[in-house]
C-alpha cells in the first residue's frame, strides 16, 4: 500500500508540475483585466457601493442586452444596478450573488432566461469557473449545486484551459478586443451594468438564426418546480429584508414564442401557480420583431432594449414603483 | 455521478481511502453497500428502494433454497424470484412495448381497444443488476452456488457500484465469493486499475464522445444523407459503441481492481473476430456467458435435433437483443446476429475465446484472417444500423441508402464531409482517422493482455511518458463534446 500511495504521489507530482506550467502561460495569456467576464467585478463592486433605493437586475444576457438602466434612472426614483451577465451562470448563483447585498427598500427584479427552467438552474460548470477566475470571492456565493456542477465539469474546464493556451487563444482574444471586432469586453458597459456598445452597430438576428431544439433546455415538471421553489425561497429572504421582489420574462422573437409555444406555456403556467412574488407580465407580452434583436435571441438592440425597459417601467410604475421609492411591503 | 468526471474520481479516491482503513472484511462490505447506494443516488433516489428490493427478494429465496429439500417448492422459490426479478424489468421496461404492440395488433384485426400505457422512468441500471441478482438465485437453485447468509456481503454484491449501471455483469461465483473472503492490498492489481481507468477515460471522452457527433448529424438526417456518408457513420458508430461501452467496462474493472476485486473481463478486442461467432465470445463477454449459462443451456444448449437446436440459439440472440432495448430494432438486431452465428453453433463447434491463429504473436495478420476480420466487421456495421437506428423505418432506409449508392459516382462527392459535423470540432477530417487508426493498430499490437495499457515490458519513465501524454490528449480533443455512456439507456 505504501508504495502504491508513493507512486501516486508522484505521479500526482508530476501532473501538478506540467499543470504549474500551463497555468503560468494561461494567466499570462488571458486577458483578465479586459476581457467579458471581467465586468462581474465592476457590478460587484456596483452593487455594493450603489446607494439603495436601488432597482436591481438578475438574470442573464437578457438583462445585459435588454435594459436601458439611464432610462430606470430618468423615470424613477432609485438607482439600477444590471447584474446580468451570462445565462450559463444558472439562477442559483444569480440569486446567492445578490442576496448579501440588499438593503431594505430595494427593488429586485428576476428575469431568468427560460434555460433556467431546465438543464441551466445550477449554471454550466465552464461559466462559473470563468466566474470564479475573474472574481474568486465569488466562490463563498457558490451553491452545492454548483459546486458539483464545477466538479463534474473539471474535466471539460481544465481540456479548455489547455486548448486555450496550446492554441494561444490569448492573443487573438486581446487584439480582439484591441480592434473592438465584438462587443463583448468589459468596457462594452455603461455604468450601470448595461451592455451598450452595440448600440450603433446594425448586426440584425437574421431569419433562420440557431435557434434551440429546446428552449427551455429539457425542463420538466420536476425542474420547473425546483426553479420556482428557489425564486419563492429567495422571495422570501427578501421579504424578511424589506425588499420588494418582480418577476419578468425574457425578450425573445415573436416567431421563437410560436415555435416554442408548448414549452413556454409550461413554464409560465407552473409559474403563476408557485410563484409566491408578483410577476410583471406575461411571456406573450416580451416579444419583440426580429429586428429589434442583435446576435442572439436573448439579446436586443438599443432600440429594443429601450422599448422594454418602457414596458418594465410602467408595470412597476402600476404596482407603485415610480418616482417616489416605495416602503416595502411584506410580500405573502 | 459518470465515471468521466472528476466527481467519479473523487468518490472513488474516498471510498478507497476509507475502504481500506477498514481491515475487517464486514466493514469493508458495508462501505461498499453504503458507497453504492449513495452511487446509485446520486442517479436517482426514488429507485434505490428497487435495488433494495430486488437484493432483499433474491437473499430471503437463497436462504430458503438453502434450507428447502422439497423439488416442487424449490421450483416454487424460484418462480417467486423470476416473476420478482422479471416483473419489475417487464413493468419498467417492457410494458409500453407490449401495451403498444398489441394495441397494433388488436386494430389490424378489427377490435377497438385503448391502447393502456404507463408514464415511467427506466430505472438506471435495472438490467444489469436484475441479471447479477437473478443469476445468484438460479446457482443456488441448481446448486452451484452456496447460498449466503452475510446480508451485507449480498448487498453489496448486487449494488457493487463499479458495476451497478452497466455491467459487467458479475457471477456470485466470482464476486460475492470475493466479497465473502478477506481481501488484501495487491499492488500489481491496484496499479493496473488506475492504468485501465485511465484507457477507458481515453477510449470514452476521446475517441467515443468524438464519434457521437458525426454519428448522431447522419443517423439524424438519414433521409438527406447520401448512402456512403452513411456507411462511414455506421462504422464510426462501430467504433463509437465500441470504445464507449468497453470503456465503460475498463473502468469499471478498474475501479473494482483498486478495491482489491477482480472482476469478469467484458470485451476481448471484439473486432478483431474472424467470425460473428468469435465476436460475441469477444463482445459484453459478461452477457453473452449469462444468457448462454442461463437461457441457453436451459433451453437445451446444444442437445436435440438441429430444429431444436437452430431454434434455441435464435431464441436466445432475440432474448438478448430485447434485453438491449424495448424495440423492434433490437429484436431485429438480436435476430440477425443469432442467423449469423447459427451455422457454427450447429457445426457443434467447441467456444474458443480466439481463433487460434490470432492467439499467436505476430506484427501482422495472415491475408485470410486479415479479409475474415473485414468480413466480420462489415456484417457488424450493417447489424449496428439496427441498433443506432431510432426507427425500423430509418433503419431499413439507411440500409437501402448505402447499397443504392454504392456504386453512384456523385454519392461520393463531399463524402467526408460528415467527418467535420462542426466548424470548430477539434478532431475533424483526417484526425479522427489518424486516431482510430492509431487505436486499431494499438489493440493489435497488444491484443494479447487484457487491456492495452499493460506495458511492464516498458521502462518505467516510457510508461509514465505515456500514461501522462494520454491524460493531456485526452483533456485537449476529448472534453469538447461530452456525451453519457450509451448503455445507461439499457
Amino acid at each position: 500500500m505504501h508504495l502504491f500511495l508513493l507512486n501516486l504521489c508522484k505521479f500526482l507530482l508530476v501532473q501538478l508540475l506540467l499543470w504549474a506550467v500551463v497555468l503560468l502561460v494561461y494567466t499570462k495569456q488571458k486577458p483578465f483585466d479586459v476581457d467579458f467576464n471581467a465586468a462581474t467585478l465592476d457590478k460587484q463592486l456596483l452593487l455594493r457601493q450603489e446607494p439603495s433605493p436601488r432597482i436591481i437586475l438578475v438574470g442573464g444576457s437578457n438583462l445585459v442586452f435588454g435594459i436601458t438602466s439611464p432610462e430606470i434612472e430618468r423615470r424613477t426614483a432609485y438607482h439600477p444596478v444590471n447584474m446580468g451577465l451570462n445565462v450559463g451562470d444558472g439562477l442559483a448563483f444569480m440569486l446567492k450573488h445578490v442576496e448579501k447585498w440588499l438593503r431594505p427598500g430595494d427593488i429586485v427584479v428576476v428575469s431568468p432566461e427560460y434555460e433556467n427552467f431546465g438543464d441551466f438552474y445550477d449554471g454550466l460548470g465552464p461559466f462559473l469557473f470563468a466566474e470564479a477566475e475573474h472574481n474568486p470571492s465569488v466562490i463563498l456565493n457558490f451553491t452545492r449545486g454548483n459546486f458539483l456542477e464545477v466538479t463534474n465539469k473539471g474535466f471539460i474546464i481544465a481540456g479548455g484551459i489547455f486548448r486555450y493556451t496550446v492554441q494561444q487563444k490569448g492573443k487573438t482574444e486581446r487584439q480582439w478586443i484591441a480592434n473592438k471586432s465584438h462587443v463583448y469586453h468589459r468596457d462594452a458597459f455603461n455604468r450601470y451594468g448595461d451592455l451598450v456598445e452595440h448600440y450603433p452597430l446594425t448586426n440584425r438576428l437574421k431569419e433562420g438564426y440557431p435557434a434551440p431544439g429546446s428552449i427551455n433546455a429539457h425542463a420538466t415538471t420536476e425542474t420547473i418546480i425546483r426553479t420556482i421553489d428557489g425564486l419563492n425561497r429567495f422571495g422570501d429572504t427578501c421579504a424578511q429584508r424589506g425588499v420588494r421582489v418582480f418577476y419578468t420574462f425574457p425578450p425573445i422573437p415573436t416567431d421563437l414564442l410560436e415555435r416554442q409555444r408548448p414549452a413556454i406555456q409550461q413554464v409560465e403556467a407552473e409559474l403563476q401557480r408557485r410563484l409566491r412574488f408578483p410577476m410583471l407580465d406575461r411571456a406573450s407580452e416580451v416579444v419583440f420583431p426580429l429586428d429589434n434583436f442583435f446576435d442572439g435571441f436573448y439579446h436586443l438592440t438599443a432600440e429594443g432594449a429601450m422599448k422594454r425597459t418602457t414596458r418594465l417601467l410602467d408595470r412597476l410604475e402600476e404596482r407603485g414603483i415610480g418616482r417616489t421609492p416605495s416602503a416595502a411591503e411584506p410580500q405573502p | 455521478m459518470a465515471f468521466t468526471t472528476p466527481t467519479y474520481l473523487l468518490f472513488l479516491a474516498l471510498t478507497f481511502a476509507l475502504y481500506w482503513a477498514s481491515k475487517k472484511r464486514t466493514a469493508q462490505n458495508l462501505l461498499l453497500v453504503v458507497a453504492s447506494y449513495v452511487f446509485y443516488a446520486t442517479w436517482d433516489s426514488r429507485f434505490g428502494l428497487l435495488l433494495l428490493g430486488t437484493s432483499l427478494l433474491d437473499y430471503s429465496v437463497g436462504i430458503s433454497l438453502a434450507r428447502t429439500e422439497g423439488a416442487r417448492a424449490r421450483r416454487a422459490l424460484l418462480m417467486l424470484s423470476l416473476c420478482g426479478n422479471l416483473g419489475a424489468l417487464a413493468l419498467f421496461k417492457y410494458f409500453n412495448f407490449f401495451a403498444e404492440n398489441f394495441h397494433l395488433l388488436t386494430q389490424a384485426i378489427g377490435w377497438r381497444t385503448d391502447p393502456l400505457l404507463l408514464k415511467i422512468m427506466l430505472p438506471v441500471g435495472i438490467s444489469f443488476y436484475t441479471l447479477k441478482s437473478l443469476g445468484y438465485t438460479i446457482d443456488v437453485y441448481k446448486r452451484r452456488t452456496k447460498a449466503t447468509t452475510d446480508l451485507i456481503a449480498y448487498l453489496a454484491y448486487v449494488a457493487f457500484f463499479p458495476q451497478l449501471l452497466a455491467g459487467p455483469i458479475d457471477r456470485a461465483g466470482n464476486l460475492l465469493r470475493q466479497l465473502l473472503e478477506e481481501r488484501r492490498f495487491v499492488y500489481p492489481l491496484a496499479v493496473d486499475g488506475c492504468r485501465q481507468i485511465l484507457w477507458g477515460l481515453f477510449k470514452k471522452m476521446l475517441l467515443a464522445d468524438n464519434l457521437a457527433p458525426i454519428v448522431q448529424l447522419a443517423y439524424g438526417e438519414a433521409a438527406t444523407r447520401p448512402g456512403p456518408q452513411l456507411l462511414l457513420a455506421t462504422v464510426c458508430f462501430a467504433f463509437q459503441i465500441y470504445c464507449d461501452f468497453s470503456a465503460y467496462s475498463d473502468i469499471a474493472i478498474g475501479s473494482a481492481k483498486l478495491l482489491g476485486i477482480e472482476s469478469l473481463p467484458n470485451f476481448a478486442y471484439p473486432y478483431f473476430s474472424q467470425s460473428p461467432a468469435e465476436f460475441w465470445r469477444r463482445w459484453h463477454i459478461s452477457l453473452t456467458t449469462w444468457f448462454r449459462d442461463y437461457v441457453y443451456f436451459s433451453m437445451g444448449g446444444v442437445r436435440g435435433r438441429a430444429a431444436r437446436r437452430a431454434f434455441n440459439v435464435m431464441s436466445t440472440f432475440i432474448l438478448s437483443g430485447l434485453w438491449h432495448g424495448a424495440s423492434w430494432n433490437f429484436l431485429i438486431w438480436g435476430g440477425i446476429n443469432g442467423a449469423a452465428v447459427l451455422p457454427a453453433m450447429l457445426r457443434h463447434r467447441p467456444t474458443r475465446m480466439q481463433s487460434e491463429q490470432e492467439q499467436r504473436p505476430g506484427l501482422l495478420p495472415s491475408p485470410r484472417a486479415l479479409l475474415k476480420m473485414l468480413l466480420t466487421f462489415s456484417f457488424l456495421c450493417l447489424a449496428w444500423v439496427f441498433f443506432r437506428a431510432q426507427t425500423l423505418p430509418d433503419a431499413v432506409l439507411i440500409i437501402k441508402k448505402i447499397f443504392s449508392d454504392a456504386l453512384n459516382p456523385a454519392a461520393y462527392r463531399q463524402f467526408t464531409s460528415i467527418l467535420h459535423p462542426y466548424a470548430d470540432y477539434p478532431l475533424a477530417g483526417k484526425k479522427i482517422i489518424l486516431f482510430l487508426s492509431a487505436f486499431v493498430l494499438v489493440e493489435w499490437i497488444q491484443r494479447l493482455r487484457p487491456h492495452p495499457l499493460m506495458l511492464d515490458h516498458c521502462p518505467k519513465p516510457v510508461r509514465w511518458l505515456i500514461y501522462n501524454g494520454l491524460i493531456f490528449l485526452v483533456l485537449y480533443f476529448g472534453t469538447y463534446f461530452v456525451t453519457g455512456f450509451y448503455y445507461y439507456q439499457f
